[in-house]
């Protein structure tokens, strides 16, 4: 399975204190460390505290990208933040409602909207 | 006479021994450049690689020994081989040289054919080396394959050896490991003093190593509470209630009946716990689908927590789904599962599979999907075997010579048809 996965990081929220990170890419194995490092760097070396991951353009979530997801939303809320969840494609919602992530997660329709909840 | 490629370089103050040398290894096929003092020496081979190095130490003004040892302190020096050339006399220094871990020495006036045999054999000794050296990295990867060789070992001995056959039914499961250890795993045991058939199929989150000894740590902390539990199940019998206060998930069921339930839910629900808060920095998951079965009634208590949903699939076609009643194992403390209720008639199937079943691939990248797999299965059958089987050929057709991914397990269970 191809091993790409593009992120975009830009800023949001009335304050500019939202980091919204745009996924582009199957999330799985081999993809999910790019993530995760990618969370690190931000939470941990930049000090960013409120993350909002937009899922509009992964199309695919295996259990190694729930964990590099959860691992993340631990790291934010560990330093007084928190991870969001924005836009997820149907078949990965109904991945979320299965797995109980949907109850694990703050969860919305939109980025704007996971944005406006911080 | 071999054809040689290698590059050499030739250091030495005087130019008619340069030369001399550099004319000779030339003529046997020898790339050669040459540098007249140390730091001309040193600046070359730290941007170009050499695979050997000819040093003239017979003029003391170089400091030719100081050269040798500079290079051997180099990154790219230090398993260069190296010749060293000196007059007639200097034995000391020759001697000073080799200690330091010079290669072969020659004497002024040169011997051409000397200088050759000499070369040569340098470099013979030097590609020996690199030889043995990378026969070592094999040696490394091997040890690494046997490593994982020996997990999948200690992952296949946490599956039941036997699978209980009981009167009426037939149990089968299948597992296709993929070529990287992962953490898929089934279990099959007696519950409920032998009143119950405990089945369990689950998929440890992520692959490698991680993933199998968490398995290992799934599959025995169920069973392990499944079965204290047993011990205490005498207070099954009094016990005749398990009341389900809140309906939130589709699998949920109210005032479900009785023996097993309590098990069932007490296992996952302490499995949970104990991954959860014991392993909290690891974030490591399970979705766990854990089924009791009442074989003298065929009626089905479970908890499905985060797996796919288990197919029951009867002569005229799919006939229910078993819905998560809870969420995946291992993340959130205190998490309650609850019991759903299902039955099995006379010639019904019960099929549960993990997701490397409509994961799997085709060279294209497609998925395999859950529509497929329901198409299969609803078709006729005549054992849970049998629906085993189609469903792998199907898998092997769909993937071709795409590499399989995950785990592929699958797990049957059919009651028999009345005669």
């Amino acid at each position: 399975m191809e091993n790409k996965l593009d992120i975009t990081v830009s800023r949001a929220g009335r304050a500019g204190d939202v980091t919204v990170l745009a996924l582009d890419g199957r999330l799985h194995t081999g993809t999910a460390r790019i993530l995760e490092t990618k969370l690190n760097e931000l939470l941990i070396h930049d000090g960013n505290q409120k993350l909002v991951i937009d899922m509009s353009r992964v199309p695919f979530l295996s259990s190694a990208g729930m964990r590099s997801l959860l691992a993340g939303a631990k790291t934010a809320r560990s330093r007084g933040g928190g991870l969001k969840i924005a836009a997820l494609l149907p078949d990965i919602r109904k991945l979320f409602a299965t797995t109980g992530l949907d109850k694990m997660f703050d969860v919305h329709d939109t980025v704007d909207e996971a944005v406006a909840a911080f | 006479m071999r054809s040689n490629s290698e590059h050499l370089l030739v250091i030495g103050d005087d130019k008619a021994t340069r030369d001399a040398v550099s004319r000779h290894l030339e003529r046997r096929g020898y790339r050669v450049t040459v540098a007249e003092d140390d730091r001309q020496a040193l600046d070359l081979i730290a941007h170009q690689p050499f695979d050997g190095v000819l040093l003239d130490v017979t003029s003391p003004g170089t400091g030719a020994v100081e050269v040798l040892a500079q290079i051997q302190a180099g990154d790219r020096g230090a398993h260069l081989p190296v010749v060293v050339l000196s007059a007639d006399g200097e034995i000391e220094r020759i001697a000073q040289c080799l200690e330091m871990g010079a290669d072969d020495y020659l004497r002024e006036p040169l011997d051409p054919v000397l200088l050759g045999a000499r070369v040569a054999a340098t470099l013979e000794r030097q590609r020996l080396r690199k030889q043995v050296q990378a026969g070592l990295k094999r040696e490394e990867v091997l040890a690494f394959e046997r490593d994982v060789q020996i997990a999948r070992e200690i992952q296949a001995s946490f599956l039941p050896e036997s699978i209980p056959q009981p009167p009426g039914w037939e149990i089968a499961v299948s597992f296709h490991p993929a070529r990287e250890v992962a953490g898929d795993f089934y279990d099959v045991f007696p519950l409920s003093n032998n009143r119950r058939v405990g089945f369990v199929i689950a998929d440890v989150c992520d692959k490698g190593v991680g993933a199998a000894l968490f398995m290992g740590l799934f599959r025995s902390l169920i069973r392990a509470f499944a079965q204290q539990h047993h011990t205490l199940s005498w207070m099954d019998a009094l016990i005749d209630d398990d009341p389900v206060v809140h309906a939130t998930w589709p699998g949920r069921r109210r005032g479900v009946p009785t023996i097993g339930a309590s098990a069932l839910r007490d296992a996952i629900g302490m499995t949970n716990n104990y991954i959860a808060r014991t392993h909290e920095q690891a974030i490591m998951f399970a979705t766990v689908f854990f089924g009791a079965l009442d074989p003298t009634t065929g009626s089905l208590l479970y908890v499905n927590a985060g797996h796919d949903s288990p197919i029951i699939v009867g002569p005229g076609g799919v006939r229910a789904e078993l819905e998560p009643t809870g969420p995946l194992v291992g993340v959130i403390p205190g998490e309650t599962f609850d019991i759903g209720e299902a039955h099995l008639d006379p010639g019904d199937t019960l099929l549960a599979y993990t997701d490397g079943v409509t994961e799997a691939r085709a060279p294209d990248g497609t998925f395999f999907t859950e529509e497929r797999l329901m198409g299969l299965v609803a078709q006729p059958a005549s054992s849970a075997a049998a629906i085993m089987e189609r469903v792998e050929a199907s898998v092997r057709v769909f993937t071709g010579d795409a590499d399989q991914y995950d785990d592929i397990t699958l797990l049957g269970v059919r009651r028999a048809s009345l005669l």
